[in-house]
């Protein structure tokens, strides 16, 4: 684990009192200074400037100051239209004399609305953000280089499809046992007896709960989560013996027992879905790079400098669906 | 609905037991799932999940807070889901409180080798017992809670900047203290 991770995690673990003073505290709002001395820091505010003022102009007249060279280490103002630009310092061209120094070219890496992204198109499509769109169009940024992110979905692929394919049999696997498949069979119907209890549509699952049940035992005919059921639970105990109950819970402790394993490990053939994507991502990388595409890290943030035509014939694989963005747009960094 | 009465709720196997820890913690939880995974969806979620979770451990666990449980789940959660999303997008998932604390290791080795979670969190819940409660009261909400400098300025009727300014000073404080302690 982290290091910071592990103190986040103990702050998590505070006492609780501390968290109660927290929700009991009321913050009590630093006054506003008063009228008088709001006056009094605008007079020595005025003051400072004249007297700033004064000396500068004195500095001129006996030209000890040069007003060029002040202004040139002014900051320039940002460019107030959509698209953020700058150079790259490390493209920058140096201060030694050539004769016809070579233009290079500008590059364009932030976007004008910050906003994270995280939808991935479909298998197959290529999309590009508003923000990037609107750049690419602007015959301002003819000839320049774009900062990119390129957000994929390793997870629609075909081999992890595959996986979870594999996983959900793994799982309904354990679920097998007669005796469960009896159990979950009664017990959800008497969890549609008690529907309008509210003990389904109520819960923190919602309506969408209700449709995963209604689709299970439709697929099924039974639905495989006891999670929600207790109290149907409690009812159908009432209606076995001992015995049976005994046989029952026997069987039950083992599947869930099964199941914790299979869920903790997370794994199917050794791999988890996790190894998988960021095998396909490996891959991807390693095809971008050969066909001219490469990847560049600053921090933990990958990214692609690239041109206009690259970004519009980007070279996808069908079982992908990408979205290129600005670096902001994903991070919300603009200087990176 | 006070703990006692909803705990008791989770031990009878009482369905009310979410629907009532929800409104009474609803709030809360929703804002630190919000604070940490960053929008009102993954929130939703988050909620979701720690209501499931408590739910689970209630009454194998029996927790003195149920505040102080519940929002521990939440916190736990919404960075599991901010990572995995960070991860998924190849970028450093950037929470700062978070990175914040970073200041607050004094010997990292150290800490990594010998101490867990749970006796670092003894650890800062006897150096908070030493701060005045205006500045316990801004860690929790913070680092706890993890709410925005912004905010948490704008409530205090203070800038940024100078609430920044407190914030590192107690970190650096919290890492003397840290320090004092051994680690």
């Amino acid at each position: 684990m982290e290091m910071n991770e592990k103190l986040f995690d103990a702050v998590g673990m505070i006492g609780g009192r501390h968290i109660e003073e927290a929700r009991s505290f009321e913050v009590k709002k630093e006054k506003g200074r008063s009228l008088p001395m709001r006056l009094a820091y605008a007079a020595a505010a005025c003051l400072a400037l004249f007297a700033a003022g004064f000396g500068i102009s004195r500095l001129i007249n006996r030209g000890g100051f040069n007003v060029n060279g002040f202004a040139a280490s002014l900051p320039s103002a940002e460019p107030t239209e959509t698209v953020f630009l700058t150079v790259n310092p490390t493209l920058q061209p140096t201060d030694e004399p050539t004769a016809e120094p070579t233009p290079l070219p500008r590059i364009v890496y932030a976007g004008s609305k910050r906003i994270i992204d995280s939808d991935v198109p479909e298998r197959g499509v290529v999309q590009r953000s508003l923000a990037l769109e609107e750049a690419l169009a602007d015959p301002e940024n003819e000839g320049c280089l774009f900062a990119v992110i390129i957000s994929m979905s390793p997870w629609q692929c075909d081999d992890k499809l595959e996986w979870e394919e594999k996983r959900t049999a793994q799982i309904r696997e354990l679920y097998t046992d007669p005796i469960i498949v009896e159990f979950l069979k009664d017990v959800t119907a008497l969890a549609y007896e008690n529907a309008e209890k509210a003990i389904i549509a109520g819960m923190a699952g919602g309506e969408s709960l209700k449709r995963d049940i209604e689709a299970s035992v439709e697929a099924r005919g039974y639905y495989m989560s006891d999670l929600y059921l207790h109290a149907e639970y409690d009812i159908w105990k009432e209606t076995k013996s001992p015995e049976e109950w005994e046989v029952f819970l026997a069987a039950k402790k083992y599947i869930d027992y099964q199941y914790l394993v299979a869920d903790i490990s997370g794994t199917v053939d050794g791999k988890t879905s996790m190894d998988i994507m960021n095998e396909n991502w490996e891959k991807e990388e390693t095809r971008w790079a050969s066909l001219g595409y490469e990847l560049l890290e600053q921090g933990q943030i990958k990214y692609m400098l690239l041109t206009k035509e690259q970004i519009l014939n980007f070279p996808f694989e069908e079982q992908y669906g990408y979205k290129l963005l600005f670096v902001d747009e994903v991070t919300g960094i603009q200087d990176f | 609905m006070c703990d006692e009465k909803l705990i008791a709720l989770f031990c009878s196997r009482d369905e009310r037991a979410i629907i009532e820890t929800e409104q009474e913690y609803g709030r809360l939880l929703r804002g630190i799932a919000r604070n940490i995974a960053g929008n009102e969806q993954d929130a939703e979620e988050v909620v979701n999940d720690t209501l499931l979770a408590a739910w689970e451990s209630i009454p194998e666990v029996r927790p003195e807070s149920l505040s102080a449980y519940l929002g521990s789940i939440a916190r736990r959660k919404a960075l599991n889901l901010r990572k995995k999303q960070a991860a998924k997008k190849r970028v450093s998932f950037g929470l700062e409180p978070f990175e914040e604390l970073n200041d607050c290791i004094p010997s990292p080795s150290r800490v990594e080798e010998s101490l867990g979670a749970k006796e670092l969190a003894e650890l800062i819940d006897k150096w908070l017992d030493t701060l005045g409660k205006e500045d316990r009261v801004l860690f929790v909400e913070r680092y706890w809670e993890c709410r925005s400098v912004k905010e948490l300025a704008r409530e205090r009727g203070i800038s940024s900047g100078r609430l920044a300014k407190r914030l590192f000073r107690l970190r650096k404080h919290l890492a003397e203290h840290l320090k004092k302690e051994g680690y």
